[in-house]
């Protein structure tokens, strides 16, 4: 191993040189893409987490007749996302119920090879998965042992404006509340 | 089970994405942006010609930035052979950086009421607010925070002023031995791990 170290003696620190802060960065963000135009968006839900598969641009033409064509990309879209899921669920070290939302495909042929697809993917994460078959609304429910902190625990905290909800009340409503704070005022001092 | 809805419910109508964190519900941790902080001082120091660089940061990740008795702000430019003024800056993003002036450390530091490096006697009254590990008190009106004096509350100590940094001024124990220095900074710490 030792001949393979060498020390990096450019300007540009390291950790960007070799777009390793990129992609520590990049499991920190909720949307994932995929090579052929589709992506996945995760959601940190209580009870589980929840991975979206979306096909984006990645659509073929959706005319009439195009059935087939349609269920091909799909299939095709769902066994990219199969890669890109595993290899995420491993670079953020997921744990507990995972649950993921594949691009419903109508022909059961399909989703077994899918499935098989995940199961074999799967393989190659050396943490226990557990993963139960595609339930009639296209789920998959899985289980994965997580043994350490992912970068989202290390690197984060919770939004401190919204606590972690992500929304805020929005600027009409708050301007309703602020109106009925004038209101409540002007009562009062009127008394 | 799935449900058709109708109408937006109350979280469409009466919400909004969250500005701050897009609607992720976390953001980089005060540590993680105090690393992103520092590659950027370096990035500055080795474009630059001029000897110190006077930076508005975010209050918070001044805090993790300065560290202890000021023991990573003073890594840090050691290793860049360049000196940071830094300015916290409350309420302003956690992402907050505006080089505001360069030039020599004279011109950019002001006045300060001891020289840096000089040694004075404190008496700590209480432990640091942003930073546990640190015992602070007060002199001459301006407030000092010792470094890794946290259990040394009530005592007078003779202290080294390493940094001004917004009026106050941050101090390492010379007293007694000092304790060995923890790794804080980035590379600090991987050349400790690595040996």
């Amino acid at each position: 191993m030792a001949e393979r170290v060498f020390r990096h003696r450019e300007k540009t620190p390291l950790m960007d040189a070799y777009g390793v802060d990129a992609e520590i960065r990049s499991t920190l963000s909720r949307r994932v893409d995929l090579p052929s135009g589709g992506y996945l968006v995760f959601d940190y839900a209580e009870a589980f987490t929840v991975i979206d598969v979306n096909t984006g641009r990645f659509v073929g033409s959706r005319g009439k007749g195009s059935g087939a064509r349609l269920e091909d990309t799909i299939t095709k879209n769902n066994l990219e996302a199969v890669k890109e899921v595993v290899r995420q669920l491993r670079l953020r070290d997921i744990g507990g119920i995972i649950v993921i939302d594949f691009i419903d495909m109508a022909n059961p042929k399909n989703r077994a090879t899918v499935e098989g697809a995940l199961k074999n993917e799967l393989e190659r994460d050396r943490t226990k998965t557990y993963v139960v078959e595609i339930s009639p609304l296209g789920l998959v429910e899985m289980t994965r042992q997580n043994v350490t902190d992912g970068p989202r625990e290390i690197l984060t905290r919770k939004c401190p404006v919204c606590e972690g909800d992500g929304i805020v009340v929005s600027d009409a409503s708050m301007a309703i509340d602020v109106e009925r704070k004038l209101r409540a005022r002007r009562s009062a001092s009127s008394r | 089970m799935t449900r058709q809805n109708v109408t937006d419910g109350p979280r469409e109508i009466l919400t909004r994405k969250c500005p701050v964190c897009e609607g992720d519900g976390i953001v980089v941790s005060d540590a993680s942006m105090a690393i992103d902080v520092e590659r950027k001082l370096r990035a500055l120091a080795s474009a630059s010609r001029h000897k110190a660089f006077k930076v508005a940061v975010n209050d918070h990740v001044a805090g993790v930035l300065i560290g202890s008795g000021a023991t990573r702000l003073t890594e840090i430019e050691a290793h860049a052979k360049r000196r940071f003024v830094l300015e916290p800056r409350e309420g302003v993003p956690h992402d907050f950086f505006e080089v505001l002036d360069q030039g020599t450390l004279e011109k950019l530091q002001g006045e300060i009421p001891v020289a840096e490096g000089s040694e004075v006697q404190v008496k700590l009254v209480e432990v640091g607010k942003h930073d546990l590990r640190a015992g602070v008190g007060s002199r001459d009106g301006y407030t000092v925070s010792v470094g890794d004096a946290a259990g040394m509350i009530g005592k007078t100590v003779r202290v080294r002023i390493e940094r001004f940094v917004d009026g106050t001024a941050y101090a390492t124990l010379v007293s007694k031995e000092k304790p060995e220095a923890e790794p804080i900074t980035a590379e600090g710490h991987a050349r400790s791990r690595g040996g």
